[in-house]
């Protein structure tokens, strides 16, 4: 699967006791399906605009360099 | 503008809270409030105000930090909310893992964590009342607290 940006940290729960839940940070680009996160899982986290395909994210990146702002920041997610 | 069809309750939260063994145990079931009170430190000042331009302050930010109350039913039960504050109070001090899952604890749900100490604890007793007691306690983080998204 292609990789993705979180937009805001992402947790996942291995529900292993012997593998500590993970949180990704916001910003960091991840492959979900390496991270063991179901493919109906990551629709949820699209459709909630908490992560974007990498290409997505480098444009919001340019945009949000052109605005003064950091990234990801709540002000420079894709709308809804 | 579109009214928004995503709000919540408070109804189905889990929060849990690390039990006397440390391990995370979901007190929402003796529980009914959390609050979060998040704060940034910030700093002002004001210019001289040539052309106009004094009028307003100028103002920076600096840290981040929180302070949680949360409130618990007084029951005895191990491993429910009273039972793992009052031995956190009594017994066994230093620093337990909050989360609070809003608005469950689904995929999609927020999450947030704190690494928190117990500062006070209010138990109200009062005899002219049926209702179940209540406590209060205050809570104060130490180090990061992060919000997230739950994504499995």
């Amino acid at each position: 699967m292609a990789k993705v940006r979180a937009l805001r940290g992402i947790w996942i729960n291995t529900k292993d006791p012997n593998k500590p839940s993970e949180l990704i940070p916001a910003g960091t680009d991840f492959d979900p399906a390496a991270k063991g996160i179901p493919e109906e899982n990551v629709g949820v986290l699209r459709g909630l605009h908490s992560i974007v395909d990498v290409p997505e994210a480098k444009k919001l990146d340019a945009k949000a360099a052109d605005a003064g702002v950091d990234f990801p920041s709540p002000t420079n997610r894709p709308a809804g | 503008m579109v009214q928004t069809t995503s709000q919540v309750n408070a109804c189905d939260v889990v929060v849990t809270l690390d039990d006397q063994t440390g391990t995370p145990a979901d007190i929402s079931g003796s529980s009914n409030q959390v609050t979060m009170n998040l704060t940034n430190d910030s700093g002002t000042t004001q210019t001289f105000g040539a052309g106009g331009t004094g009028r307003f302050p100028v103002r920076t930010q600096c840290r981040s930090d929180a302070e949680i109350t949360f409130r618990a039913v007084y029951s005895r039960d191990d491993g429910e909310a009273m039972r793992i504050l009052l031995d956190w109070f009594f017994i066994a001090r230093g620093h337990k893992t909050l989360e609070v899952n809003i608005p469950d604890d689904g995929v999609g749900a927020d999450k947030y964590t704190f690494e928190v100490i117990l500062q006070r604890m209010n138990v109200p007793v009062d005899g002219t009342s049926a209702d179940p007691i209540l406590a209060e306690c205050t809570l104060q983080p130490t180090g990061e607290f992060t919000w997230a998204v739950i994504g499995s």
